[in-house]
């Protein structure tokens, strides 16, 4: 019979050394909730805590599977891994350098240069540099090469005309690494594209906030008005930039972020059921939860095929595929349950249980759209089934 | 996935895939025991590939496992699994295994089958609703609550009263009333310490998970396979986005119970942990439902009939998916793990090995 190694992960089981790693995670973010650095969440997503990422940055957990020269530990992605999913559990306010450790920082190290990396990299590694990913625009969201902000060569430079849009923290970050159209399409539509690191800072350059659904500044608007960029910001190799950010989404494509951003709807959920619960709704939560650590076991096993060298595109993105839709649906159980077992919110204040559950609503919108939506998502792993 | 447990899964696809034709298939179909079949499928070896070894009783779980997917894969019209794990709970008291089919008894969580000593016999009380394979089977391996212990007893079928059923898929059932069933000295032995004595259960249900996982697989290349040949409106119908989008999200259900049901074998295996069994085992079921529904889907009115083999896989999905406990029990079993600590202790409990 026809095996299809791309759907199959090798049962991986975590070694000691990252399960002691687990424990080091935990009694750090114990101390933090002694020192009041790590507060119990009222909201879901990661709060922006420069502080907080000072701290992991000085035990070495930013940038970790970095070479040292570059300020990074040369851990495993496992161990790597393991950080990630305490961190993220605990709800730690990683927001601020979450993205220059996952993606940007990575980018980098890749296929920036040395000047690029030295100057970048340790302060990242440190939890000091954030950066924002310049990808989407008012009128390329999936269809990413079709995006028409341009960079075009002057003396001494670039100068960049266009606009970036949903561009999460651009009013915080210090950097964008941005794709820009540099070479017109011509017969392939993925060549002419090229990454730039642009100092958020630069003459030109606007930042306009955008409110989300729950109403909150997250996403913002980049205007570039003839921002010049030394030549020193190209990375990588003109022309070669969409082979780039493909890699750069790739690596972030089955983390455990994908089904980790409903994670504090569930603690609420348990303490609110082992006070009001009946056995109709422990089999309910039992059955997500099965789902929850069938997705982790995936995550794992991928992070495991990456570390060994391998590129498991498929698994990667039916990770991606059933974790954020599975993170769409805890805030629905949530409020299904809450409702079946009678705390409804008829009377009285709202609970910190209500608010969680809320905010996990307005967000589950994105979980299905960011990085790569379901229906994008599907594509993929309809091709890698041979069907287009 | 080592050497021994390759070949114990390319061997068991071989013989399975060799000898189950469409003929055997009908003949299931009419209600006839497939014994050429069960020959080639004993006579290889394969159902003692759980192994005999009393105090690692799980040593050989992987390869028992790779014959179980192939099992489903295949959907043999045998009782594989039963056979396989009777065999294992015998062996693990140092009894004789009996030839021929076995069942298992209880087959149920909420059944208890009891029995008191009489001399040297075992005298049995209880009964069993739906045993799969219970009217084919010539023995019944019966775990029974005694005094001393729970006791892994071999039941003939001639000392029982039985009602012949079948599940949706047509494979046979039975239920079973033990009262005042003699099992005699040389047939029943205490259950090894190693094992608990809801093991044979447990393994039955962690069985059924793991040859669903190989029928879904299975599943998967048909409705590709029919996606791609079939043609309407000028090319197959592949081709349309909805189709590819519906089968994306098969393989990913193929995937996820891949990864979750091999985890709970080495699970099981290796620690004294559950959390994977419980998790494999409620979300593979999930993925049966999911998985049958849009493979016919698929397959369109050829699918819903006879015309096409696709009914074996997805009629076992919906009967295998209840065997042993189903969805509910799984869940529930999972969900009492996570509700016994607070909130902020959940992940402790998801992430304990």
């Amino acid at each position: 019979m026809h095996e299809r190694a791309n759907l199959r992960l090798t049962a991986f089981r975590l070694d000691e050394q990252c399960e002691r790693l687990r424990l080091e995670v935990r009694e750090f973010l114990d101390e933090q909730r002694k020192s009041g650095l790590l507060v119990r969440p009222t909201r879901i997503g990661a709060e922006f805590s420069p502080e907080f990422s000072g701290k992991l940055g000085a035990r070495g957990w930013i940038g970790m599977c970095w070479p040292k020269r570059y300020g990074g530990g040369e851990r495993s992605a496992l161990e790597r891994y393991v950080v990630t999913e305490e961190l993220l559990a605990a709800g730690a306010p990683v927001r601020a350098h979450w993205v220059a450790d996952r993606q940007s920082g990575p980018v980098l190290l890749k296929f920036g240069t040395e000047a690029q990396r030295m100057k970048y990299l340790p302060a990242i590694a440190r939890g000091e540099c954030y950066s924002c990913v310049g990808l989407s625009e008012p009128d390329s969201g999936s269809d990413l090469v079709s995006i028409r902000t341009r960079a075009e060569r002057v003396d001494g430079g670039w100068r960049i005309n266009g606009t970036k849009l949903w561009t999460t923290n651009a009013h915080r970050a210090h950097f964008m690494v941005a794709l820009c159209r540099t070479a017109p399409a011509g017969d392939d539509r993925r060549s002419g594209l090229s990454q730039f690191l642009i100092d958020m800072k630069t003459p030109g350059l606007t930042v306009r906030p955008i409110l989300n659904l729950a109403s909150e500044h997250d996403f913002n608007e980049v205007h570039f008005d003839d921002a010049f960029v030394p030549a020193t910001a190209l990375i990588g190799e003109e022309g070669k930039g969409f082979s780039q950010v493909s890699a750069e989404l790739a690596y972030e494509r089955s983390g455990p972020e994908r089904w980790l951003s409903s994670f504090r709807v569930w603690v609420e959920l348990i303490d609110a059921l082992r006070e009001h619960g009946d056995s109709g709704s422990t089999t309910e939560v039992g059955r997500m939860l099965a789902h929850l650590v069938s997705l982790r076991q995936m995550s794992i096993s991928v992070a495991a095929m990456l570390q060994a060298g391998k590129t498991p595109n498929t698994q990667a993105a039916i990770v991606k595929e059933l974790g954020t839709r599975f993170d769409q649906e805890v805030p629905r159980l949530a409020h299904r349950l809450f409702d079946v077992v009678g705390l409804g919110r008829n009377g009285g204040a709202p609970t910190r249980a209500h608010n969680i559950v809320d905010h996990a609503l307005l967000w589950s919108p994105a979980f299905t759209l960011r990085g790569g939506t379901t229906e994008i998502l599907r594509g993929i792993i309809a091709r890698e089934l041979g069907l287009r | 996935m080592n050497d021994i447990v390759r070949m114990v899964g390319d061997s068991a696809e071989r013989i399975f895939s060799g000898q189950i034709t469409a003929a055997v298939r009908a003949a299931f179909e009419r209600g006839e025991w497939c014994a050429d079949l069960w020959r080639a499928v004993d006579g290889a070896g394969l159902l003692d590939a759980l192994g005999d070894e009393a105090t690692t009783p799980y040593a050989q779980l992987d390869a028992g496992a790779a014959v179980l997917r192939a099992a489903g894969a295949y959907a043999v019209p045998l009782p594989v699994g039963e056979t396989m794990i009777g065999r294992w709970l015998i062996r693990s008291v140092g009894l004789a295994c009996p030839d021929g089919a076995l069942a298992l008894a209880p087959a149920n969580f909420d059944t208890t089958i009891s029995a008191t000593r009489r001399r040297d016999s075992l005298v049995l009380k209880g009964s069993e609703r739906l045993a799969p394979w219970g009217s084919s089977a010539a023995q019944i391996v019966a775990v029974a609550a005694t005094p001393d212990g729970p006791c892994v007893c071999q039941v003939s079928r001639e000392t029982v009263k039985s009602f012949a059923g079948r599940n949706l898929a047509g494979e046979p059932n039975a239920t079973i009333e033990f009262e005042g069933a003699e099992v005699p000295a040389g047939s029943w032995a205490l259950l090894a310490p190693s094992l608990s004595a809801e093991a044979g259960l447990e393994l039955a249900a962690l069985a059924r998970t793991v040859m669903m996982a190989g029928a879904l697989e299975r599943v998967l290349e048909l409705a590709v396979d029919y996606a791609g040949s079939r043609q309407q409106f000028g090319r197959p119908i592949a081709k349309f986005q909805a189709v590819q989008q519906n089968l994306a999200v098969l393989a990913a259900e193929v995937a996820v119970s891949n990864a979750v049901s091999d985890a709970a074998v080495a699970e099981l295996r290796e620690s004294n942990s559950r959390t994977l069994t419980l998790a494999a085992n409620a979300r593979v079921r999930d993925a049966a439902d999911v998985v049958a529904r849009i493979a016919h889907q698929v397959h369109g009115a050829i699918g819903f009939t006879h015309e096409h083999m696709l009914h074996h896989y997805t009629r076992r999905l919906w009967a295998w998916r209840d065997e042993y406990g189903g969805l509910a029990v799984w869940s529930q079993r999972l969900g009492r793990a996570a509700l016994a600590a607070d909130g902020e202790g959940l992940w402790s409990t998801l992430t304990a090995v």
